[in-house]
């Protein structure tokens, strides 16, 4: 059989997009972009470590347009990943899998994830 | 745990090979287990993080004298790197069917995981005992 003509499975060729398929699709995405961004943060570690003038350039860059949304958007990854993770834990022990717990659900995850980092921009300033 | 794992399938399961690959469930389960870990010390190093006053090299190096944040935040990492290296692998389990690939990114994942660990110790044992 010709592997590469196998459609993936789901098949997202025919499915619409729904909150369900998203958030999942998100999950993963935050947890590369949380992966990237650990990467970053024992870089800077490293340079605290080793050479200041290199660790505080690290968070110069941050304070910059391009760094703040960088880092906003880190911060709003791990919020959602971590809300949503815990969505994950409920599922893990066979709860919450009834379409409309699983929706009320997500609608819960967004909504404590764009908490948590509103009230981190807040503790910040 | 594999022998356990084992003892639940059905003798006609066992006979068609059908079932676990026999290391999935502990991969699962380290997942879960980080996970749990990444809550709290995560949450405590953004935190921490964002309720500086000025926010310069030398504020956060004070910060990491305490032993107690440089536990959490060496925490954070060696959980982090874990947790993130399972989930990448899991990530080109899906996407990656080209067997040689996949087992090169896996391992380039795998020592990069192992670098960050180190530098992360070295850095903050550095800071804490000078
Ligand atoms: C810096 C922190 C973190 C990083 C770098 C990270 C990274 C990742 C990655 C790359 C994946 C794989 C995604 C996939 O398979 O689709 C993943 C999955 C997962 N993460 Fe995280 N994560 C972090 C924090 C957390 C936290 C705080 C939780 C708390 C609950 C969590 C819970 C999970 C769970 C349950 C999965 C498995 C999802 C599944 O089985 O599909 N993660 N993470």
């Amino acid at each position: 059989m010709n592997k590469s003509q196998r459609p993936l499975s789901p098949h997202l060729q025919v499915y619409k997009p729904q909150l369900t398929s998203m958030m999942s699709i998100v999950h993963r995405i935050t947890g590369l972009f949380l992966s990237f961004g650990l990467v970053v943060f024992v870089y800077w570690l490293y340079r605290l470590a080793t050479d200041v003038l290199i660790a505080n350039e690290v968070m110069d860059f941050f304070q910059t347009g391009l760094g703040c949304t960088l880092l906003y958007v880190w911060v709003f990854a791990f919020a959602y990943h971590l809300c949503n993770g815990i969505r994950h834990f409920f599922w893990d022990v066979g709860k919450g899998y009834s379409l409309p717990v699983v929706y009320r659900s997500g609608y819960l995850v967004i909504l404590s994830a764009a908490v948590l980092t509103a009230l981190v921009y807040f503790l910040s300033r | 745990m594999n022998q356990q794992t084992n003892n639940y399938q059905s003798d006609m399961a066992k006979v068609k090979g059908l079932g676990s690959s026999k290391s999935g469930f502990g991969h699962w389960w380290m997942q879960r287990m980080s996970a749990i870990v990444l809550i709290p010390c995560g949450l405590y190093v953004l935190f921490s993080l964002a309720a500086f006053d000025v926010l310069n090299a030398q504020a956060v190096i004070n910060w990491l004298t305490q032993p107690v944040n440089a536990a959490v935040t060496l925490l954070f990492v060696l959980a982090g790197s874990y947790h993130g290296a399972l989930g990448i692998q899991v990530v080109l389990e899906d996407y990656v069917h080209n067997h040689a690939v996949n087992l090169t990114l896996r391992i380039l994942t795998q020592l990069l995981m192992i670098v960050m660990m180190l530098a992360s110790i070295y850095a903050l044992a550095t800071i804490l005992f000078g």
